[in-house]
């Protein structure tokens, strides 16, 4: 499994099964950065996790997909609810979202 | 016949408000003499029509006193004291299965008391002690002309100008009582970003700051429906899938509303609780196909042939209406099914010939049972009863106590 940053750490687990709930140890090619709980940083957006072909049968890994995918769903949820109320605050449309204000054009 | 009316909310932009000018314009259209007290101050602020303003104000001026007192009042807040002499009635209605309590007391200062639905001559009798003879059943109706059929002049879209090939909406005071977490989560269900349909949501200033939080709660996956086992099997589409949805939280002017209904393809409107519910009525005269809930009041008109009604799976609390009144708490709501609400969505979105023939049919009823013309007749009659003589009100009652 690869984990893929959004920040600086690229990280390469090749025994999820150690991981999972634990805290694994980001780091900086070369260096440790923090240690954090992969879960937390699936949220807060630092990394992204992908699966390679080879790892789809490592045991648990349905289970924490599922949890990885609730916490990015979540963190997206925040995410998005934000920019929302932002939207309609400042009565903003952006043609990426799918919630807009309405038009009513004279016919 | 002289009529005094003490209806405070009356210059209002509220449901209740348009309500009460219709009751009073058909009321003096056939004759009866309007005497409108209690109203502090009269200054033109825009939201109802200058023309509608003027009438009302021309109410204002008398100098005999009322044969008969009406208070409009929501909530059983009847203004009545010791200096309204002569027989007072009061309307009024209520949303949940119990009245709050303090409606037994407002009500006995009434000699006769108004409710708007078959369902409220229910809650009122039992929860509130109003003995039947007490009680009229008076429905409010609908302006059949203004909420007609007929092409909008607007037509409905976002500021790309998108085309939709299918657009329905709801309109409401934005809350979990008018079953908007049905709504949201059926129309994640059903459709997805390609699919050319919107959902049009038009709510209130709160709904300003609770909607973000309900799409946030959408967009993570977490369920805003009370049925976890469903939740569970729809949740992968209903935050991937991110259909269209356009919102506006901005009051409008009373003559905008027909327009805005008549933009869309069909009206939802999955309430938890109406003492009468007028806005679906209002888009069935309009022709639209309606779904809502056949529970409280809107049971008497949500009838499959004319409508998609939304079976109720009985009478449950809802805590997440609490903050809009303490009279919610604890009180009993009904429990529109979501399956049922979404496929009645989903009947209509895969068949229009069928949804446009019930609609055809629904306004045909409206104009037949609920017409203002229809209504206030109704209302001028029982004053004549009253004014003959006659203080039961048991020619009033719905059919189903006859």
């Amino acid at each position: 499994m690869k984990i893929i940053p959004n920040v600086r750490a690229t990280v390469y687990i090749s025994d999820l099964s150690l991981r999972v709930g634990e805290n694994p140890v980001l780091i900086e090619p070369g260096r440790v950065v923090s240690s954090i709980n992969l879960l937390d940083a699936v949220a807060q957006g630092l990394v992204k996790i992908e699966v390679a072909d080879n790892e789809k049968n490592v045991p648990g890994l349905t289970e924490f997909l599922e949890k990885v995918d609730e916490v990015t769903a979540k963190s997206l949820g925040i995410i998005l609810s934000e920019k929302i109320t932002e939207d309609i605050r400042k009565k903003r449309v952006t043609s990426d979202s799918p919630v807009r204000p309405v038009l009513f054009l004279k016919v | 016949m002289r009529l005094g009316i003490i209806a405070p909310l009356v210059f209002g932009s509220s449901g209740f408000a348009r309500a009460g000018r219709q009751i009073m314009f058909n009321l003096a259209d056939s004759g009866v003499e309007l005497q409108l007290y209690g109203i502090p101050k009269l200054s033109y602020d825009g939201i109802i029509s200058r023309e509608e303003f003027n009438r009302l104000s021309e109410f204002t001026i008398f100098d005999t006193l009322p044969d008969i007192w009406f208070n409009l009042a929501p909530q059983c807040m009847f203004s009545y004291n010791e200096s309204h002499k002569g027989y007072k009635i009061g309307m009024s209605m209520f949303e949940t299965l119990y009245n709050p309590p303090s409606f037994i007391q407002q009500c006995t200062k009434c000699d006769e008391i108004w409710v708007p639905s078959e369902f409220n001559f229910t809650t009122f009798n039992e929860s509130s002690k109003v003995p039947k003879e007490k009680l009229a059943y008076m429905p409010l109706g609908v302006e059949t002309d203004l909420y007609s059929p007929r092409p909008s002049k607007y037509k409905i879209t976002d500021s790309f100008n998108t085309g939709y090939d299918f657009v329905y909406g709801i309109i409401c005071g934005y809350s979990a009582r008018k079953g908007v977490d049905l709504v949201l989560t059926a129309h994640h269900e059903l459709f997805t970003e390609s699919s050319r349909v919107a959902l049009f949501i038009k709510g209130d200033s709160y709904g300003a700051k609770l909607f973000p939080k309900d799409m946030a709660t959408i967009y993570s996956g977490e369920s805003l429906i009370n049925d976890i086992k469903i939740h569970k099997e729809i949740r992968a589409k209903t935050y991937k899938n991110k259909p269209i949805i356009l919102y506006s939280f901005q009051s409008y002017p009373d003559d905008m509303i027909p327009e805005i209904l008549l933009s869309l393809d069909a009206f939802v409107f999955p309430s938890r609780g109406e003492g009468f519910g007028l806005p679906p009525m209002e888009a069935m005269s309009c022709e639209l196909p309606v779904v809502a809930t056949s529970g409280t009041s809107m049971e008497e008109f949500m009838l499959p042939d004319i409508s998609y009604p939304v079976k109720s799976n009985g009478w449950k609390p809802d805590p997440r209406c609490d903050w809009i009144t303490n009279q919610y708490k604890d009180n009993l709501f009904a429990d529109p099914d979501y399956i049922s609400y979404r496929d009645a969505v989903w009947d209509i979105y895969s068949d229009r010939e069928t949804a446009k023939n019930k609609g055809i049919r629904a306004r045909q009823f409206v104009i037949e049972n609920y017409d203002y013309k229809v209504i206030t007749l109704r209302m001028k009659n029982r004053l004549k009863e009253i004014m003959n003589g006659k203080l039961s009100a048991e020619s009033f009652w719905p059919h189903k106590y006859v």
